[in-house]
Formats: structure tokens, C-alpha cells, sequence
């Protein structure tokens, strides 16, 4: 497979600062001056599908807005994001279930809210479960559960996505240590399937030990791209000078 | 395709199943709500202000029914988004599902009620009415509807960026329920106010119910085509400025 998996070009975004929450009263009555800020500035990058990226980056580089274009929650302000396959993103594991709802119902909901179809969701709801551990809980509405419950589930069905592209944002720790073991054992899993995997993470050891190449990001721009020992080493230098 | 519709109902049957799912008597409300209203409003206006309206109880509870699904759906979709901001942020999927979600769930409930209600008349001793007023019903539901689904569209887009948009619904509404003929028809009015209904693209379509259903007479041609026309507007208007600024909304929130 020598296919491209995300093509970014000249990728820029622009967001809008604001002190307070903008009104329509304002809008229209009053000039009110908007202070931008770019947090993306002309990316340009390439990424095969199979291959395993680390990004670096100090908070406020970018590094969530560029996750987020590419998993298609946000649109580029310029440039284009080309995005081949089916995305997850493992983040906000938490949200997007309703407490009235049983666990098998918020697995139907939350699972096509990630593009699973129906069929699939049905063929896939015993794996879900048993991977969450949580088949006794499963007709009890998700009032219920805690935090670490629905933290399980959340992550089941996200894996259970099936995504050709992977996006995890930090170092993920669901649920308690047995779950935690768990959880990286299916993500190993992942880096071993030859599906494309975009690693974010302050620990610059889990990215030099699990992808081949990394892009250090700094102010929305590329500092650094290549060999991940380099880039790693490169931002550790400045970072903890 | 298909996917699509399936998710737009499993969001629906979400929001329809949440709302019923701990309340004491549960899907009775949607029946024992208006009809509360109708024995309220009703008892004033045919008891104490003796209103010329014939019928004015059947009358009262079919206007009530639609305004509410209108009212419903328009004071749930427009906040909708800043309640759920969590679910944008978290992943891709049609964000028009959320406000359709609602605006198809309360339309589900009107339904409901509608039949029931429906069915009381038709039982009713001398109740009749034709397959052209059924027709017609049907048209004027289907037009609230669509309305609603533009209004709605529009209202929750805009609310993303400027939240007071919210506020300013919730205001507009107290005030729109009485610029509509909900509770009175528009023969009864002096006609010199007449011509101000041509700004409520919701008057046409409630009178066209009304007529259908207890044979009031109906409003000039001219409400009509104003009316019609700016129902138009505001849907395509709602689409156009949900297309643009839906790709934006997890930037807002």
C-alpha cells in the first residue's frame, strides 16, 4: 500500500480572539475590533497511509487545531486537507453520550456520531461491551456509570471504528490500571496493523519509541520534520535548555 | 445514503426516548399539555370574553398543538449547539442533525396528538370533513414544518457565534404567539390590521388549519403570497447561512 493517507497543503487557520462572547447586538450596532491569531501558518505535509507520526509542541503550537482539521471537526481558513479513509480521533471519549439512554443505546448513538453504520454497530456490540467490561451495566442508563465507565466505553467504541487513520491527542489513560494496560495493548495493536497513526504527546520517549518520523510544531508552523531521534533531540534542546 | 437517515432517526428516537424516559405518566403529556391550555384559554375567551368563534374548543386545540410544536422545537434547536458542544469538538458528523433531531421529535409528538385529536372530531357527532380539507391540513402542517426547519436552522447557526440570539428568540416568541392567530382568527380583527400579517409567514398557514378543520373563512389572497414568499426566504436563508458557518461552529464553542 503506497497510497496517500493525509495531504495538507498550505494549511492555515485563523481564529478569531475574543475577551468575551461576541453578540449580535454588537455585530451589528458597533465596530468592534477583532484580534486574530493564526495557530496553523502554511502547512504543507504529506503522510502515507501505514505510516506512524509523532507531533511535538509546547501548548499553543497548534498541535490540537492540526488534529482537529485533519479529523474534519474544524475547517482550514486557507489550504486544502485532503483525508483518505475513515478517521478517529481518540478524543473526548467522554462526550457525546445521554444520561437517559441505556449503554446499548448510547453505543448505537455514539457509534454512527463516529460513522459507523447501523449494521455495523449491531454486528460489533458484543465486542464493544465485552472489550469495555461492562456487560452488566449495559441495560442501565449512563447516569449511572462513572466517569471511568464511560470513559471505557467511549474508547471501545472508538477502536471498534475500525478508523484507517488514527488520531490520539496525549498520552491516554482510561479507566483504572488493569484497563490502562488494556487500552495500550489495542493501540499497540493499531501501530502493528499498518493503519496510519498521528501520535501527539508531551512524552517525546512513547513518540521516539512508537513512530518512525516526527514534526516538531512550534507558533503553527513546521520547525522541524524527519527522522524522529533527530526532531526529538532537536526539541529537547530548546525546550529543556 | 441510507446511513444518513438512519443516523437523523436514531437521533430523533434519542431525543424522543430521553424526554419521556423518567416523567410520571410519560408519553401522556405530549396529549395532556395542550389540552390543559385549550380548557384554560378556552374558559376565558368562550366563558368570559364570549369570542365569536364557532367551535372555538376544536378550534383553540389544533392551533395550540401546531404553535406548540413551532414554539417547541424553535426554543430547544436554537441553544442546541452550546449544549452540545462536546459532541462537535469530539467528531465529524452532519451538524444539521442536531437541530433536525429536535424540530423531527416534536413533530413526532405533534403527530401524535394530532391524530388522537383528529380522530375526536371525526367521531365527534357531525363531524366531517373532506379529503380536500384533509388535503389541506396536511398542507398547512407541512408548510409549519418547513418553516420550522429554515427557523431553526437559522436561529441555532447564529446562536453559535452570537449567543444572545438565544435570548432574543426566547423574547420574540412570547410576542410572535400573539401576533399569531392561535387564539383568534383573523375575520374577527378590524381589517385595517390585516395588512400586518403579511410579515408573519406563520398567519397564513395557521388560518389555512383553522379553515380545514372548523371552517373559519380564510385570509385575503395577498397574506397568502407574502407569507408563502418569506417562509421561502427564511428557509433558504436558514440553509445558505447553516451551510457557511456550520464547517466553523467547533471554533466557537
Amino acid at each position: 500500500m503506497n497510497n496517500i493517507a493525509i495531504q495538507l497543503t498550505n494549511l492555515s487557520k485563523q481564529y478569531s480572539l475574543h475577551h468575551e462572547k461576541p453578540t449580535l447586538a454588537e455585530k451589528l450596532f458597533s465596530r468592534t475590533r477583532k484580534e486574530k491569531i493564526w495557530a496553523l501558518k502554511d502547512i504543507s505535509l504529506t503522510i502515507m497511509a501505514g505510516e506512524k507520526i509523532g507531533i511535538v509542541g509546547s501548548n499553543g503550537s497548534g498541535k490540537t487545531t492540526l488534529l482537529s482539521i485533519i479529523a474534519g471537526i474544524t475547517e482550514p481558513t486557507r489550504g486544502q486537507a485532503i483525508v483518505n479513509g475513515r478517521v478517529a480521533a481518540l478524543i473526548g471519549l467522554e462526550a457525546g453520550f445521554h444520561p437517559e439512554l441505556t449503554g446499548e443505546e448510547n453505543i448505537y448513538l455514539n457509534g454512527m456520531l463516529l460513522g459507523m453504520s447501523r449494521r455495523e454497530i449491531k454486528a460489533k456490540l458484543k465486542q464493544i461491551i465485552a472489550f469495555a467490561e461492562l456487560e452488566k451495566f449495559i441495560d442501565v442508563p449512563l447516569h449511572a456509570y462513572s466517569n471511568g465507565m464511560k470513559m471505557r466505553l467511549g474508547f471501545s467504541i472508538a477502536i471498534a471504528a475500525d478508523p484507517d487513520i488514527l488520531l490520539i491527542d496525549e498520552a491516554l489513560s482510561v479507566g483504572d490500571q488493569a484497563f490502562q494496560k488494556k487500552s495500550r495493548q489495542a493501540i499497540e495493536h493499531f501501530f502493528r496493523q499498518g493503519k496510519t497513526i498521528i501520535l501527539v504527546s508531551h512524552y517525546p520517549t512513547t513518540i521516539q519509541k512508537l513512530c518512525p518520523r516526527a514534526i516538531w510544531l512550534e507558533n503553527g508552523q513546521i520547525k522541524a520534520i524527519g527522522k524522529s531521534r533527530q526532531v526529538i533531540s532537536q526539541y529537547q534542546k530548546t525546550s529543556h535548555a | 445514503m441510507q446511513d444518513y437517515f438512519n443516523f437523523l432517526w436514531v437521533m430523533t428516537s434519542k431525543e424522543i426516548k430521553a424526554r419521556y424516559k423518567n416523567a410520571f405518566l410519560g408519553f401522556l403529556w405530549i396529549f395532556l399539555n395542550p389540552l390543559f391550555q385549550m380548557l384554560v384559554i378556552g374558559f376565558i375567551f368562550q366563558k368570559i370574553i364570549k369570542t365569536p368563534i364557532r367551535h372555538y374548543f376544536s378550534f383553540l386545540f389544533a392551533g395550540l398543538l401546531a404553535w406548540n410544536f413551532f414554539a417547541y422545537s424553535f426554543t430547544k434547536a436554537t441553544p442546541a449547539f452550546v449544549w452540545e458542544r462536546t459532541l462537535i469538538k469530539k467528531a465529524r458528523f452532519p451538524r444539521e442533525a442536531i437541530p433536525l433531531s429536535i424540530v423531527f421529535a416534536n413533530f413526532f409528538h405533534f403527530l401524535a396528538s394530532f391524530l388522537l385529536f383528529f380522530i375526536f372530531l371525526l367521531a365527534w357527532p357531525g363531524g366531517h370533513i373532506s379529503w380536500l380539507g384533509t388535503a389541506t391540513i396536511i398542507m398547512a402542517i407541512l408548510w409549519i414544518v418547513l418553516f420550522t426547519i429554515g427557523a431553526t436552522l437559522l436561529s441555532s447557526a447564529l446562536n453559535v457565534k452570537y449567543r444572545d440570539v438565544n435570548f432574543f428568540i426566547q423574547a420574540l416568541l412570547i410576542l410572535w404567539f400573539y401576533a399569531t392567530p392561535v387564539i383568534y382568527s383573523l375575520n374577527i380583527l378590524p381589517p385595517v390590521y390585516l395588512p400586518l400579517f403579511q410579515f408573519n409567514p406563520l398567519a397564513y398557514p395557521f388560518a389555512l388549519l383553522h379553515h380545514s378543520l372548523v371552517a373559519t373563512p380564510l385570509p385575503p389572497a395577498s397574506i397568502l403570497w407574502t407569507n408563502l414568499g418569506l417562509s421561502f426566504l427564511i428557509i433558504v436563508l436558514g440553509i445558505l447561512v447553516f451551510r457557511r458557518e456550520s464547517k466553523f461552529f467547533a471554533d466557537w464553542l
